[in-house]
């Protein structure tokens, strides 16, 4: 049985970054003999283009984008040779964005070194590093935020399986207490897996098939949401069923909170179910179907930005209106085609 | 069982459909059954011989009551195992604890408690509540159904205990025990308490004329006819009727789960050659859907199947949503399979006209805003015992009334505020029209 927790994909954000890093490391013919910061730019690309899954993947595009920002940042400052011990994930982003602030009037163009490999080594893996170090404290940084919005005995929705949601709520445990309702999907058992591995850290868990959403959503107070990917205008890609579920909250004026690392910020616009979806197995639908039994399911639900109420990302706290200035801070505008 | 049923039924109209079987599992557990039933038979049959004390028969009673003791020696062994759950199964700590919940019943819970009533639950109700109890007959026609029908058979073989009684007075109580007995496995729905208040009023018009017994009898069970044949089988062609000049030729239709009427309503359409494009959303814990996807299948016609998780994507395609129902209720509310409110949420925000197809005789006179007030408990698969949560799956959700645009009935196409009008309507003619005396030369 399939109890894979995240959308199985070849490669996670973590593991597209630490391929870059062997790639790097290996395959120096690939570039010219004295790489500069483009040529390590344009060669990052072509490997994003490589290791896509698709056109639906997004997470590798948007982790290759980081660390291309990341290297455009740290090579803007003149002479800028970073320290080799490694600092703290946010003073290097404070210091990073402070550049970014006082030389928002130069251009991005000027400022590229041509000096010599050692140093452009010196840019490139702390990149990577800082890129990597993000990554892995996304979950972290999100969670000093987990007792800030709930009250005491508040009952929460969950939709399917997230380890954001999940680290979320175990440590927001420490100083709340609170109820969980688990919504699962009719297909895969990712909702048990969710309540079980909630349920071994002594929660109070219920699991509830998806049909009961609007039984029990009169008793929800908050809704938590994994996402899969956020698109620039402030929508979302998430699991199908979340749009259902984000259309009764806002019947029952129930606030939805999305969680999820600035690692899936996708600069790209979606309109309505079918911009971003592909249609998935019958076999996934119905085990039993036939070949003359037509069956549809969808990989993704697009939810417009009006049903959510907060974003919180290891970044800081956004609304869906100011949610575009994290794109600016996070990404350049140049590498949105990769 | 299934051929006498047909038999049974009214000639005019479509015959009863027998039940399916489309699962393995439900092939087990109509073998099950029949053993369960060869055994309630022979108990049931002991006890009517009991009750007219003759000699030949108790000779016949002590290799039957070997053999019941024998097959009782063998499921003890499953009732260890069953009473254990069975008592995890009453506790509910949470938020529904006010909620019914219903044990799992082998053969030998209901031998205890037909002990507690001295008087016996007949075979046909054994069967039926067992067939409530593992999803084999669900769906309120259905269930409405084969209770009338199960009523019929008991009517056959009850006999009064005392001849100086009358007949009418006697059957009263029985049936007000046949529904308590009956309550202990599955809530009674909106039909079947139609069904009980009408023939409590054939009883009562009954008391007042002097029948014999067998006379008596075979006008309850023609009244009984009646019922079905007006209430449910006519009322299922009106329906269709009204409903085919609603839907125009090639519409795009959603359908929940799955309604007698609905299906009926899909083979007429496409019988009379026009064609719809269906999108079937199922429900895999009942799995009605994929039943109704079959069905069409069977009669040739194609549909799309889809989750309810998914629909989102296809909303934008639809034109009308069905839905079939399990009661209306007074305050314009639609009870129906747990997840309709969902839908028509759905549809209310993507502006899709929103059909309930629902008879008249399922019209309540109670009042519910919300789903959880009062629900019924779906247990259709063992947990662990070793779970750290609670499952919970409820098996009606409420709609509300603004969400509804219209309901199809016999009567005429109303929206969901006139439940109350036609309800008054229906109390002035006792729910049929006027219940024919039954005379003496019959």
């Amino acid at each position: 049985m399939n109890t894979q927790k995240a959308q199985p994909r070849l490669y996670s954000s973590k593991e597209s970054i630490l391929a870059l890093k062997a790639h790097l490391s290996a395959k120096q013919a690939k570039l010219p003999k004295n790489p500069t910061i483009e040529d390590y730019i344009t060669y990052i690309k072509k490997l994003s283009n490589r290791l896509k899954q698709g056109p639906l993947d997004f997470w590798i595009p948007n982790v290759f984008r980081r660390v291309i920002q990341v290297i455009r940042l740290m090579s803007s400052e003149d002479g800028f040779l970073p320290n080799k011990d490694k600092e703290k994930n946010f003073k290097a982003l404070g210091l990073t964005i402070q550049r970014q602030s006082s030389r928002s009037k130069t251009t991005v163009e000027t400022g590229f070194e041509t000096g010599s490999n050692a140093n452009q080594q010196y840019i490139i893996l702390p990149a990577i590093e800082q890129v990597l170090e993000e990554l892995e404290a996304h979950s972290d940084d999100i969670n000093t935020f987990a007792s800030t919005h709930f009250f005491t005995n508040e009952v929460l929705l969950v939709y399917e399986y997230s380890t954001t949601v999940l680290n979320f709520l175990l440590s927001a445990k420490k100083t709340r207490n609170f109820e969980i309702i688990v919504l699962e999907s009719e297909t895969e058992n990712l909702g048990k897996q969710f309540a079980t591995d909630l349920g071994k850290h002594q929660l109070n868990v219920t699991l509830t098939p998806f049909t009961n959403a609007y039984a029990i959503m009169q008793r929800v107070n908050k809704i938590l949401l994994g996402v899969d990917a956020i698109l620039k205008n402030g929508g979302l890609l998430m699991h199908p069923g979340t749009y259902a579920i984000c259309v009764l909250a806002k019947q029952f004026a129930v606030p939805v909170i999305v969680l999820s690392g600035a690692h899936k910020l996708t600069p790209k616009y979606a309109f309505d179910q079918t911009t971003f979806n592909q249609l998935v197995s019958p076999l996934k639908i119905n085990p039993n179907s036939t070949v003359d039994q037509m069956s549809i399911g969808i990989t993704f639900d697009y939810v417009p930005p009006e049903y959510i109420s907060l974003y919180i990302t290891n970044q800081g706290q956004y609304t869906p209106q100011s949610i575009y200035q994290l794109f600016s801070d996070f990404y350049n505008v140049k590498d949105e085609d990769i | 069982m299934s051929e006498k049923q047909n038999q049974q039924n009214p000639k005019k109209g479509e015959p009863w459909k027998p039940k399916e079987k489309f699962d393995k599992k439900a092939n087990k557990e109509k073998q099950k059954q029949e053993q369960e039933q060869t055994e309630a038979k022979q108990e049931s049959n002991k006890t009517v011989q009991q009750q007219q004390q003759q000699q030949q028969q108790q000779t016949n009673l002590q290799p039957i009551v070997q053999q019941a003791i024998q097959q009782q020696q063998t499921i003890n062994d499953k009732q260890i195992v069953q009473t254990e759950p069975s008592k995890e199964q009453n506790k509910r700590k949470d938020f529904l604890s006010h909620l019914p919940i219903f044990q799992d019943y082998t053969s030998v819970s209901i031998k205890t408690v037909k002990q507690i009533d001295p008087l016996t639950l007949h075979h046909s109700f054994i069967e039926l509540c067992i067939q409530y109890q593992n999803g084999q007959c669900i769906g309120s026609t259905h269930r409405c159904v084969e209770f009338l029908n199960a009523l019929k058979q008991f009517i056959k073989d009850y006999k009064l205990s005392k001849q100086s009684t009358y007949f009418a007075m006697a059957f009263l109580d029985e049936l007000k025990k046949i529904f308590n007995l009956m309550k202990n496995f599955r809530t009674v729905n909106e039909g079947m308490s139609t069904s009980y208040l009408f023939i409590r009023e054939c009883l009562m018009i009954l008391r007042d004329t002097k029948l014999d017994e067998n006379e008596s009898k075979i006008w309850l069970c023609n009244q009984i006819d009646q019922f079905i044949q007006s209430k449910i089988i006519s009322a299922s062609e009106l329906i269709v009727k009204n409903a085919t000049q609603l839907i125009q030729e090639g519409t795009t239709i959603l359908v929940y789960a799955r309604s007698y009427l609905i299906e009926n309503f899909i083979i007429n359409y496409f019988k009379q050659g026009k064609q719809l494009t269906i999108f079937v959303v199922d429900n895999p814990q009942f799995g009605e859907g994929s039943q109704l996807v079959n069905r069409l299948q069977q009669q040739g016609i194609s549909c799309y199947q889809i989750l309810l998780s998914h629909v989102s994507y296809i909303l934008s395609k639809v034109d009308k949503i069905l839905v079939g129902a399990s009661s209306m209720l007074c305050n314009g509310a639609l009870v129906s399979r747990v997840g309709t409110a969902l839908l028509a949420c759905l549809a209310s925000t993507h502006k899709i006209p929103f059909l309930v197809f629902c008879e008249s005789y399922k019209f309540s006179e109670k009042s519910q805003i919300d789903s959880l007030s009062w629900n019924e408990i779906a247990q259709l698969e063992q947990g662990n015992e070793n779970q750290q949560y609670t499952s919970l799956s409820l098996r009606y959700d409420i709609t509300q009334s603004n969400y509804i645009n219209m309901i199809v009935t016999e009567v005429g196409l109303i929206p969901a505020t006139s439940v109350k009008a036609v309800i008054g309507e229906f109390k002035k003619y006792n729910y049929v029209d006027a219940i024919e005396v039954p005379r003496k030369e019959q």
